[in-house]
């Protein structure tokens, strides 16, 4: 008898619809269980669980002939989520689970030996694509439910074992409500008060983060380079609804959402090592997955010890930096993923990583090969930079270092002109920089003579009138003045050594 | 490449003092021996120092050399980086005459670090070395290139020189040839001041201001007055406490009582204007 179920394969950010057809024949009694349609070894190994679970469910199906169809056919199938629909197109073969409300749902779930069902990656994007295609309700692990919930038009059937995902269906047992599922423990983002005596390396972190500008740290070890950096998303906007379902949609996708943490609202924090692969960073592998520019969007990507990460790694960074957009492609396809973040780099000022520049033992030719590595793909995309020092003991005792609160109401308030212009500054396209943030009489005197002293090409200029503009917004300037043009300019300064 | 040999009346006179002068020397193209009899021509100093010199040092042998050659006053030296390239950049800057003297054949491209510059030499100055073409760089060619440095200049002027450097080597050839040297005095306790300090304990010339090269030279130091860019209000401030001790841009805010941005406004002027640089530490420090 033929039996049919929905099921849907993630693909990127995407889930595209699955017909799952089985075929069961309990004369035959040979017991083979095949599954065709370019399964991968994980859902070529869903008949184990299948049998285990279903026969825990006390439904004994070992001894009959199954073969069940993923269609279509040409697409990859990955993964253990296709275990609960093909377990239920198969029970609905034997005739013990009904058919025509087999038809009405979309399930999803991983099988336990002993009939439980385990969550599973992807869950946001196949909620949006069952609903998108008329399925509005969508059978699925209990844990799954909330985060399925979210999908505005969803109504997830959590359930905790296949049997009763069969009650269920069979109108035995009443679908249980979805519970709210508490976030383990709701990490505090750090504040920047703790940053003390680095008062320059604070103000450069909030005109990135009211202006979208990349930053980069250069220092000794243990300055507080890594302190600042994960300070960024506490001054950040917090995530609009349309944001944070993408951020939520991406992390699910890519099996990352922690569990229950419902909606991402605050800004993701990624801070991948240096020892990443371009897969690990711009998404890819034979599977396709998000990388970690993709798992920043709308957050911070932080790149500790630049110069540490691979060659081709940094290289393959350029397109999703300027882009705010990466394409991936693979034998199995290709398709385009987000990749709009805050970038901070950090680096040593020389390989040695020496606390002084005096006990340094580093060799120029090291240093300089050291600083190239970093210079060579990424500097170019850098607005702004600044040198970290240990801090004196006057600095330290001077500094009344603002808390996160303090800043992120004045980076939101510089944010809101900046809505109003319809660009954020860092973003602002070279056309319309004339227009949006061209400095006053003296601004430009000081941008021509810094232009022609320090040689600046056209794009350098560009950048340093985008941070100026964004300098003028936190201090509620609509003209930008030469003040704001010189901070601008040193900070472009410290991005060039 | 031209080629002037020794005994042709094209060759420079001065290199007649040495003990052992070269037995031609080779020019780069397109600079022929007329041209180069002009860029030679006294008023003619050589200023060298350390290749490792602090951003103000640099800085410092940039303006000096800028101003002589707004004197009139050309500016030879060996192309390395460092001083020197802050001596030739700083003379073809205000259009000046420069000649940059190698250690190795003319058309090996050499130091690396200075290839721009040497590019721009060949253009607007010249480039000559005793070493037929193809000879390689090599330790021992650099003191032995230094005596033609200093035999060509009227004063040989030292800027940051270890105790042991190249540099100093020059200054003591001039002293043998008769030539006056000039040396920046150093704070016994900066690294580069060791030579120089040296030096002026062994009799050179203080050089504190281009008007002591211009009165070692024999020119009237008062019609060649370069005016600074007039420093004032908050800015003359933050000078002042850079000029005590020189500080990163937070030490400075935090002694001049003003905001990260307000002291990075006040800084870039200066920088901009010449009158601070920021070396590699970040610390600011006044050239003048």
């Amino acid at each position: 008898m033929l039996t049919h179920a929905r099921a849907y394969a993630v693909i990127g950010l995407d889930a595209i619809p699955i017909e799952v057809e089985t075929y069961v024949s309990e004369q035959d009694g040979a017991g083979a269980f095949t599954i065709v349609g370019l399964p991968d070894k994980a859902l070529q190994e869903a008949r184990a669980r299948i049998r285990s679970a279903a026969a825990a469910a006390g439904l004994l199906i070992h001894k009959a002939v199954i073969l069940a169809n993923l269609a279509p056919a040409e697409v990859r199938k990955e993964g253990a989520g296709f275990d609960l629909p093909i377990a239920l197109a198969v029970m609905a073969g034997f005739g013990w689970v009904n058919q025509d409300m087999l038809g009405e749902v979309a399930a999803v779930g991983e099988l336990a030996f002993d009939g439980r069902l385990r969550p599973v990656p992807g869950i946001l994007s196949i909620a949006e694509a069952a609903v998108r295609d008329g399925h509005s309700t969508l059978l699925c692990p209990e844990q799954c439910a909330h985060e399925a919930s979210l999908v505005p038009g969803c109504r997830p059937i959590g359930c905790a074992t296949l049997r009763e995902a069969v009650r269920i269906l069979n109108g035995e047992d009443l679908p249980r409500p979805v519970v709210e599922r508490q976030p383990r423990v709701a990490q505090p983002v750090p504040d920047l008060v703790d940053v003390r005596g680095q008062p320059s390396a604070r103000r450069a972190l909030e005109i990135c983060a009211a202006g979208d500008h990349n930053l980069l740290l250069v220092g000794p070890p243990g300055v507080g380079k890594t302190m600042l950096a994960k300070r960024l998303p506490g001054i950040l906007p917090p995530l609009d609804d349309e944001q944070a379902l993408l951020a939520t949609r991406i992390h699910s996708a890519a099996g990352v959402l922690p569990d229950g943490s419902g909606l991402l609202r605050s800004p993701p924090f990624r801070a991948p090592h240096h020892s990443a692969t371009t897969a690990a960073l711009v998404g890819g592998g034979s599977k396709i997955r998000p990388g970690e520019v993709t798992l920043a969007t709308g957050g911070v990507l932080f790149l500790d010890e630049l110069p540490e990460f691979r060659r081709d790694a940094l290289e393959a960074l350029r397109v999703p930096i300027e882009d705010g957009s990466v394409r991936i492609s693979r034998a199995s396809g290709s398709l385009v993923l987000p990749s709009r973040f805050a970038l901070i780099a950090a680096m040593n000022p020389c390989p040695c990583g020496s606390p002084d520049a005096a006990a340094c033992t580093c060799s120029r030719e090291r240093v300089q090969a050291y600083q190239r590595k970093a210079s060579g793909p990424l500097l170019d995309r850098i607005d702004v930079g600044v040198h970290l020092a240990r801090p004196a003991p006057e600095v330290l005792r001077n500094d009344r270092p603002e808390t996160t609160l303090q800043v992120r109401e004045r980076v939101l308030s510089a944010r809101a002109f900046q809505a109003a212009r319809g660009f954020v500054n860092g973003r602002i396209p070279v056309g319309r920089l004339d227009e949006l943030a061209a400095p006053d009489e003296q601004g430009q005197q000081m941008l021509d003579q810094a232009t022609t002293r320090l040689m600046l090409s056209p794009r350098g200029v560009h950048r340093i009138q985008r941070v100026a503009r964004t300098i003028a917004d936190l201090a509620g300037e609509i003209e930008i003045g030469s003040d704001s043009i010189a901070e601008a300019i040193s900070l472009r300064l410290g991005s060039l050594t | 490449m031209t080629v002037i040999e020794f005994g042709s009346r094209e060759y420079p006179e001065r290199l007649c003092d040495l003990a052992n002068p070269p037995d031609r020397l080779f020019v780069r193209a397109p600079v022929d021996a007329e041209r180069l009899r002009v860029l030679l021509a006294p008023p003619l100093v050589a200023i060298v120092g350390s290749r490792s010199a602090s951003v103000a040092g640099v800085a410092f042998a940039r303006r000096l050399a800028g101003e002589l050659a707004a004197s009139g006053v050309g500016v030879i030296s060996g192309l390395a980086r460092g001083i020197d390239a802050g001596a030739h950049e700083g003379a073809l800057e205000r259009g000046g005459r420069t000649v940059a003297v190698l250690g190795c054949g003319i058309d090996r491209d050499y130091p690396a670090a200075t290839m721009p510059l040497a590019r721009r030499i060949t253009s607007e100055g010249a480039v000559v070395s005793e070493y037929s073409p193809g000879t390689p760089p090599a330790p021992f060619r650099f003191p032995e290139r230094n005596r033609i440095v200093a035999a060509l200049a009227d004063a040989t002027i030292v800027i940051e020189a270890a105790v042991r450097s190249g540099a100093l080597i020059t200054a003591r050839l001039a002293l043998d040839l008769g030539r006056d040297v000039l040396a920046v005095p150093g704070a016994p306790w900066t690294s580069g001041s060791g030579g120089t300090n040296a030096l002026l304990k062994d009799g050179a010339l203080p050089l504190t201001d281009i008007a002591d090269v211009l009165v070692a030279l024999g020119i009237d130091p008062g019609t060649a007055r370069v005016g600074d860019p007039e420093v004032t209000g908050p800015a003359a401030k933050v000078l002042a406490a850079l000029r005590r001790e020189p500080v990163s841009a937070d030490v400075l805010a935090a002694r001049c009582g003003l905001t990260p941005a307000g002291a990075a406004a006040l800084i870039v002027q200066l920088e901009l204007d010449g009158i601070v640089v920021r070396e590699a530490d970040g610390r600011l420090v006044p050239t003048r």
